[in-house]
């Protein structure tokens, strides 16, 4: 007997293509190219990587800075290394957290070109961006007063002026 | 009687820790406001307890303001340490205190971990230190009058030898007067290119203020990790470039230039030693510099090489320290050739009696010419008496005493420079990145060849303390003061009977 494949009906197709897209919502990284270097790397990378298309993730920080008509600069960072970012308004604008005190910036995981000594931005070195993902929003943290820290600053200030009072009377007398 | 005065300007250091403090209200940074109150605190506790050795203060020596003005330095820094060290930013107290002092005697040359990340108002407090080391902690506290009765032995103890006026406190009133012109003028222009560049206002106002702080103090703390190559803007690289410009020429200059009759100022202002040694050496290191990188790949564009290339040497030669090429670029993408300009440029750096450090223009150019005049002589018939004269601040003989008095701060200079190569390469450091450290440090440069981080050895970070610490002073007020402390600790001989 022949086995003879059935053609999916529509109802089974459509069931199969949302339970891909679920499996993508909730597993995004496995729809994602793997990042194949760091920003530390970047920043130590001779000609070597110099006009290769490079995948690494950063937060970014700082400012979005305005770029010639339609790209913007964005800095990333990670593991104590930065990186300039050349991007597009419309990519920049997925940007909804920068990281500065007390706010963590959006993560990003970006794909470019690496340039040590780019041509166009008259030696910089950059990373021309072809593709831009959001791996993690980023947030707005709080910063509270530390009261105990307060108070010694209080009494270390209050201690002083009693001293500085003792000084000042103490000179009085002296007069 | 050190301790009293060293007492006043701690307390002056405690009213100015008021600015961060009063920042971080502002901008609700709450965790650091306790971190400046203690800092305060403290400044005002041990401000008391040093006011408390003496009560009325008599007369200053030469030798004691000597020895104020050598340790206000480092008991500044230490205090100042304080909230630096409790914002989380700095791996040790050392690490805090090494920013505190390259803070102080506007070096730039920095240990902060994650920059990007750090509060307005430790930026705030980080750029203060520069403004106040840059003009000059005596001269901030000679024109708020906390000195009324000694003046020139702190103002000439401090590295200044000129006086702008006639009378050294109206001098320090100018340089704080003239600075705090520049400094809002700077920030105003500043702030409207940042406006234009996309940043938002409040943001522009902290960064127009402490780019203008950074180049005309030559001091080189930038806002942001990436140094000025963070704003990618050329409109920003050429206004710094001339506030470098400005701060690394002579204070005592611009007064005489303000003078009446502004033509003949401005005449005489040109034909000053200083202003044409200081032309000319960067026009050569610019043009040696160009060609060195033409030899290489890097920087092979025109535009790159302009850009990149006439900043970096006006940075180096005018010891400000921004950076617009990445640690990699400048120690191994240059040739070594490009990178050796760049060390030599910061070695010399800018005019005495300005916000720069290094060797100075006018000892080089007196150093030239006393050459030229050796070379007479001996050429000369030997009945014959050549005399050289230089213009600076009028016309003036060049004498034995003023050769040797430049020749001995050179070697001197030169000296440090070489110790502190030879540590950083007693500690495993390749000998171009440790050479280039040693003179930054030394000369208050601040740029790095990337050996200053958290990272680096203990002994290390001590030596570079040292150097700028001896670099910002030009050796002779420490040198007196640690010969007056060991003097002191020897035990006197009892007379014969």
């Amino acid at each position: 007997m022949t086995w003879i494949p059935r053609v999916p009906s529509r109802r089974q197709l459509l069931a199969g293509a949302l339970c891909v897209l679920a499996l993508l919502l909730l597993f995004p990284t496995t729809a994602l190219a793997k990042p194949d270097t760091t920003i530390l790397r970047l920043s130590n990378a001779g000609s070597l990587l110099d006009g290769q298309k490079v995948i690494f993730v950063g937060e970014a920080v700082g400012d979005k800075i305005s770029a010639d008509s339609g790209h913007t600069w964005l800095t990333l960072e990670d593991e104590g290394a930065s990186i300039s970012v050349y991007v597009t308004d419309e990519e920049a604008e997925r940007v909804t957290h920068l990281g500065r005190y007390s706010e963590r910036g959006t993560r990003l995981e970006i794909t470019g070109v690496f340039e040590v000594d780019c041509p166009q931005h008259d030696g910089l070195t950059d990373v021309h961006a072809t593709r831009v993902v959001v791996l993690d929003e980023g947030e707005t943290l709080r910063s509270d007063f530390d009261y105990t820290e307060l108070k010694i600053g209080g009494g270390l200030v209050v201690f002083g002026g009693c001293l500085l009072l003792l000084h000042w009377r103490l000179r009085e007398r002296t007069r | 009687m050190i301790a009293h005065y060293l007492g006043a300007i701690v307390l002056l250091l405690g009213v100015i820790m008021l600015v961060p403090l009063f920042v971080s209200l502002l901008m609700r940074e709450f965790e650091t406001t306790s971190h400046y109150l203690i800092g305060v605190g403290c400044a005002v506790t041990i401000g008391g307890l040093l006011r408390l050795c003496r009560i009325s203060p008599g007369q200053l020596e030469r030798r004691q303001a000597i020895a104020v003005t050598g340790l206000i330095w480092i008991v500044g820094a230490a205090i100042a340490a304080v909230p630096l060290w409790f914002s989380g930013h700095y791996a040790s107290f050392l690490d805090a205190f090494f920013e505190g002092v390259s803070g102080f005697t506007a070096t730039g040359l920095t240990m902060c971990i994650d920059l990007d990340h750090l509060s307005v108002a430790d930026n705030m407090w980080r750029f203060s230190m520069q403004f106040l080391g840059g003009q000059g902690v005596i001269v901030i506290a000679l024109s708020l009058g906390v000195f009324s009765k000694v003046g020139s032995s702190f103002y000439n103890a401090e590295g200044r030898e000129e006086f702008a006026l006639p009378n050294v406190k109206r001098t320090a009133q100018f340089i704080w007067r003239f600075s705090s012109v520049v400094v809002v003028c700077g920030t105003a222009f500043l702030f409207v290119v940042f406006l234009l560049l996309g940043i938002d206002p409040v943001r522009s106002v902290f960064h127009g203020l402490w780019v203008t702080i950074g180049s005309y103090d030559t001091g080189g703390f930038a806002p942001q990790s990436t140094s000025l190559m963070y704003y990618h803007s050329w409109a920003l690289e050429v206004f710094a470039m001339v506030l470098m410009m400005m701060g690394a020429i002579n204070f005592a200059l611009y007064a005489q230039m303000l003078g009446n009759d502004r033509r003949a100022n401005l005449r005489t202002f040109l034909q000053d030693i200083e202003i044409r040694t200081l032309a000319l050496w960067i026009v050569v290191m610019l043009v040696v510099f160009i060609a060195a990188v033409c030899a290489g790949e890097f920087l092979t564009d025109f535009s790159g090489l302009m850009r990149r290339g006439v900043f970096t040497i006006v940075s180096a030669a005018t010891n400000a320290g921004y950076a617009v090429l990445t640690t990699h670029q400048m120690t191994t993408l240059l040739t070594s050739g490009a990178c050796f300009i760049v060390i030599i440029a910061m070695a010399i750096g800018g005019s005495s009696g300005s916000t720069a450090g290094g060797i100075k223009a006018l000892r080089v150019g007196i150093i030239v010419k006393s050459v030229v005049a050796r070379i007479k002589d001996v050429l000369a018939p030997q009945s014959a008496r050549n005399t050289t004269s230089y213009q600076h601040l009028g016309r003036r003989l060049l004498s034995s005493e003023i050769t040797s008095a430049a020749m001995t701060i050179a070697v001197l200079y030169v000296t440090t420079y070489l110790i502190g190569a030879l540590v950083g390469i007693a500690a495993g450091y390749e000998a171009i990145p440790a050479t280039f450290e040693s003179i930054s440090a030394t000369s208050n440069a601040g740029l790095s060849s990337g050996i200053v981080s958290p990272e680096a050895p203990v002994v290390l970070k001590v030596v570079y303390i040292l150097q700028m610490w001896m670099g910002r002073l030009e050796f002779l007020t420490l040198l007196a003061l640690l010969c007056s402390l060991i003097a002191s600790a020897k035990p006197r001989r009892k007379a014969r009977k």
